[in-house]
């Protein structure tokens, strides 16, 4: 017993060293939870993780963060399936959830962690040349250069991503001019600037991180694209990666930006501890300490209006306005938008489907794959399925494979009026059948053969394989032929027994993506993420 | 087996001593956990230490979820032991969802108000839609604001305009009326300005298409981006004299306004104590002052008389004209 006192002192010792994080000098105590806030989560917030670390041991809470693309998060809340999930939202915006009737009831309280504008980042030399260096240039301007190809750029898909959205919605209502928000009706005649705009998009991606490593392979490659459009906190981070050769100018578009903030939501069904660890985290998130700290890792700007965060001096524009553009207030006008891009702006896409139809696809899998390709000719009503469906003027090509490549088939849809086609689509699609061997290679090379390279078309490949090669050309032939083959990503599909690390030395060899549509139904949803990088 | 017995014992007092810690700072005699939902407004009023004290000295601990005044009523409120919007009429919604344990109290109020810079409102005088008022303080002229947003005036069609001369239309932001109890009073005051005439009212909030659903949001925005958010933003004027003033910071009173009474909807016997507490106890009452809402002892530095504001319609009233505008918003 004589030792006590010393295991005491021992004890007071480690309490000491191990003591919980203290609130910075000037802010008051950290608020307390317990357990988790389980959080569905925009994908290109993975980069707080070291923020909400910190803020596990202040608080007591630990945010887990569910990645999830901007419209499968918006139906999975307004349908109320993240109700049964999640405690909250953390998506870029609320602004198009908030349009939806259903929004209301389902989300309350918000918190505004930080705001990046979506702007132009571009090489320095190509903003230098276009002379965007002394004057902002407007939407117009940049518009009028991208339709002279005088500049090419990456962008996200509106459909998948917020940061496409926004640009989008910015690109638009400072093209059309009235000052106010965008109409569904003010679509139309701004149609010929906007689809100016988007000649000049030479890489699309399904999200923001997939796109940075696209620009980044372009660039190793030695075929750059001259910049982004994406969030400033996306371009400034980049500038600091130390990864580009040329750094990124921010262009601050003169006429206005549409701008993230990044709202932490509860869910109206959170529990009452959900409640509490929201609060706690709510609170640490917006003291200015942690805000510096979002600052500096995530090149953010502050949410919270405290004078003594002041920006660092990368965040522009060093001079003058930067005023933000409206968002559309109607759910058809922001609906019209994403369709028309579809549609009627991008510059199309040729999709070639290559379709695994050996014996082993008989059955189940076989039908999980008409319902998937059926999908998307318009037959899934969901929001996702909606703007994940073939677009007017793309051109589709279906290539079956079995023991050897089958006939291709190729289906061009008009900007118009295009059900007929998709009807076609979907009766070509019901008479696939399944018989024979496997030539996985002998396949993806027939694709290629189509896939020519037309300068004017997004072309990508989709490889659907439920197993192994069995006959014909194998990985290593493939991979010797890759460098003569055009420069078209193949976005390879896991399902059944796939052989994945095949599968995914396809996707990284082409500069393409693997999705894994192993778990029972997920054919679907993996052909519609798809859709964002076609 | 000696060294493994001294850390289990060890553990132990770890445990025991982190465990009483906790006793002592979470669990103080007598202390009435309550959980409100709250105008957002009200949030700093209730984050002031000093606030939290003078509660905790009369043995309250507050959880606050801060939502629209106009969409709690559609919350599930089962949970709360009160509700505290930003108006009498959302407060009589919010009592017609779920009973209320006593009458909703009146604690505090605040005019709606205009927050601006004085490079902008220069900008508003000479197109007309501003004026100096008595004293230092500056009105907006509503049925001047509403013709020219008829007219689709923009910032850089007015002439001399080198401060903000930016192709966007004249507007106030605001929060959607159908959510926000300021902007569903400033729908309304605008439907009395304009003698009923809903388009108009309509197409000052439509312009600016979708927007936050409570009124500290814009403000914060406001109060971090200035203009660049938005020229002209709806607050409280509590708001405003908490956190707003300085610099070249203006407020503006729409010319009419309204004076909103925030008023607390008590759902339990210890929300309806803290309800008393709240509009009765001098030192609350001083620090809500403090924060820049009017109450009984502090009526407010800027006179407003009858000709300067309209009364607060009745929840029928309102609730009728909201559904109308919503219709036409959505």
């Amino acid at each position: 017993m004589r030792k006590l006192p010393a295991v005491l002192a021992l004890v007071v010792a480690l309490s000491a060293c191990t003591d919980a994080p203290q609130a910075a000098k000037g802010e008051p105590p950290f608020l307390k939870g317990d357990g988790t806030l389980r959080v569905l989560a925009g994908s290109e917030l993975a980069d707080l993780q070291p923020i909400l670390d910190e803020a596990a041991a202040a608080t007591g809470v630990k945010v887990v963060l569910t990645a999830t693309g901007t419209l499968d998060g918006i139906e999975s809340v307004v349908t109320g399936g993240a109700a049964k999930q999640y405690d909250a939202t953390w998506f870029a915006s609320n602004r198009y959830l908030q349009l939806h009737p259903d929004a209301a009831a389902r989300t309350g309280t918000a918190t505004k962690v930080a705001t990046s504008p979506v702007v132009l980042g571009l090489r320095r030399s190509v903003a230098q040349q276009l002379g965007w260096l002394e004057t902002r240039p407007t939407w117009s301007e940049i518009a009028v250069a991208a339709g002279e190809r005088r500049f090419t750029y990456g962008m996200t898909n509106p459909a998948a991503s917020n940061s496409g959205f926004a640009a989008l919605v910015g690109v638009a209502a400072a093209l059309a001019g009235t000052g106010a928000a965008l109409t569904a009706d003010q679509i139309g005649p701004i149609t010929p600037r906007l689809r100016a705009f988007f000649a000049g998009q030479s890489l699309t991606a399904g999200s923001s991180g997939w796109l940075m490593d696209a620009y980044l392979r372009a660039a190793a490659e030695g075929r750059p694209v001259d910049g982004l459009v994406n969030y400033e906190s996306v371009i400034l981070s980049l500038n600091a990666s130390g990864k580009l050769a040329e750094p990124l100018t921010v262009i601050y578009p003169a006429d206005g930006v549409v701008t993230a903030d990044y709202p932490l939501t509860l869910l109206t069904s959170a529990s009452e501890q959900a409640r509490t660890n929201y609060a706690a985290i709510a609170d640490y998130l917006r003291r200015p300490s942690v805000q510096r700290q979002i600052m500096a890792k995530t090149w953010r700007r502050p949410a919270v209006p405290d004078p003594a965060l002041t920006l660092a001096p990368e965040f522009g524009p060093r001079s003058g306005n930067l005023p933000e553009l409206p968002f559309p207030g109607k759910l058809d006008a922001a609906d019209a938008l994403i369709g028309a891009f579809g549609d009627s702006l991008r510059r199309p896409a040729r999709t070639i489907y290559v379709l695994d139809l050996s014996g082993s696809m008989k059955g189940d899998r076989l039908a999980g794959l008409k319902t998937a390709l059926t999908g998307l000719t318009g037959a899934d009503a969901s929001l996702s399925g909606q703007f994940s469906r073939f677009n007017g003027r793309e051109q589709v090509v279906l290539l079956p494979f079995s023991t050897k490549p089958g006939a291709a088939t190729t289906f061009e849809l008009p900007e118009a009026g295009f059900d007929p086609v998709l009807t076609q689509i979907r009766g070509h699609v019901e008479k696939l059948k399944a018989e024979g061997d496997t030539a996985i290679y002998d396949a993806l090379l027939a694709a290629y053969a189509l896939a020519g390279s037309s300068a004017d078309r997004f072309t990508s490949i989709v490889l659907l394989t439920d197993g192994e090669r069995t006959v014909g050309a194998d990985l290593a032939a493939f991979r010797a032929k890759v460098p003569q083959l055009p420069k078209v990503p193949v976005f390879t599909v896991l399902f059944g027994e796939s052989n994945t690390g095949e599968m995914t030395e396809v996707a990284t060899l082409t500069g393409g993506r693997t999705f894994d549509a192993r778990a029972a139904g997920a054919l679907p949803a993996a052909f519609k993420e798809i859709r964002g990088y076609q | 087996m000696r060294r493994t017995g001294w850390l289990i014992v060890l553990v132990v007092l770890l445990v025991v001593a982190g465990a009483s810690v906790g006793h002592l700072l979470g669990r103080r005699a007598g202390t009435r956990e309550l959980t409100g939902v709250i105008g957002s407004q009200m949030a700093p009023f209730f984050a002031d230490p000093d606030v939290r004290a003078a509660l905790a000295g009369h043995g309250y601990r507050l959880r606050l979820d801060p939502a629209g005044s106009r969409r709690m009523a559609d919350l599930p409120l089962g949970g709360y032991d009160f509700a505290f919007p930003g108006s009498a009429p959302a407060a009589a919604e919010i009592a017609r969802r779920r009973p209320s344990a006593g009458a909703p109290v009146a604690v505090f109020r605040s005019p709606l108000a205009v927050a601006s810079t004085s490079p902008i409102v220069d900008l508003l005088q000479s197109a007309g839609l501003a004026r100096r008022a008595a004293g230092s303080s500056w009105t907006l002229d509503l049925k001047a604001f509403v013709a020219a947003n008829q007219r689709g005036q923009r910032w850089d069609q007015i002439p001399g305009n080198v401060t903000f001369n930016v192709k966007q239309a004249v507007l106030v932001a605001t929060t959607r009326p159908a959510d926000s109890n300021s902007a569903a009073l400033f729908a309304y005051v605008l439907n009395q300005v304009t003698g009923g005439d809903l388009g108009a009212v309509t197409k000052v909030f439509a312009d600016q298409g979708a927007v936050d659903t409570t009124t500290e949001e814009p403000f914060e925005s406001w109060l971090r981006r200035g203009k660049d958010f938005a020229p002209l933003v709806l607050v409280y004027e509590a708001q405003f004299l908490d956190r707003g003033a300085g610099g070249d910071h203006v407020l503006l009173y729409p010319q009419p306004t309204i004076v909103s009474e925030h008023t607390v909807v008590p759902f339990t016997t210890a929300g309806a104590d803290l309800a008393k507490l709240l509009a009765a106890d001098p030192r609350l009452q001083r620090l809500a002052a403090a924060h820049g809402f009017r109450t009984a002892g502090a009526p407010g530095a800027v006179t407003l008389g009858a000709a300067d504001t309209i009364p607060s319609p009745d929840e029928p009233t309102l609730h009728a004209l909201l559904a109308a505008l919503e219709e036409r918003l959505t």
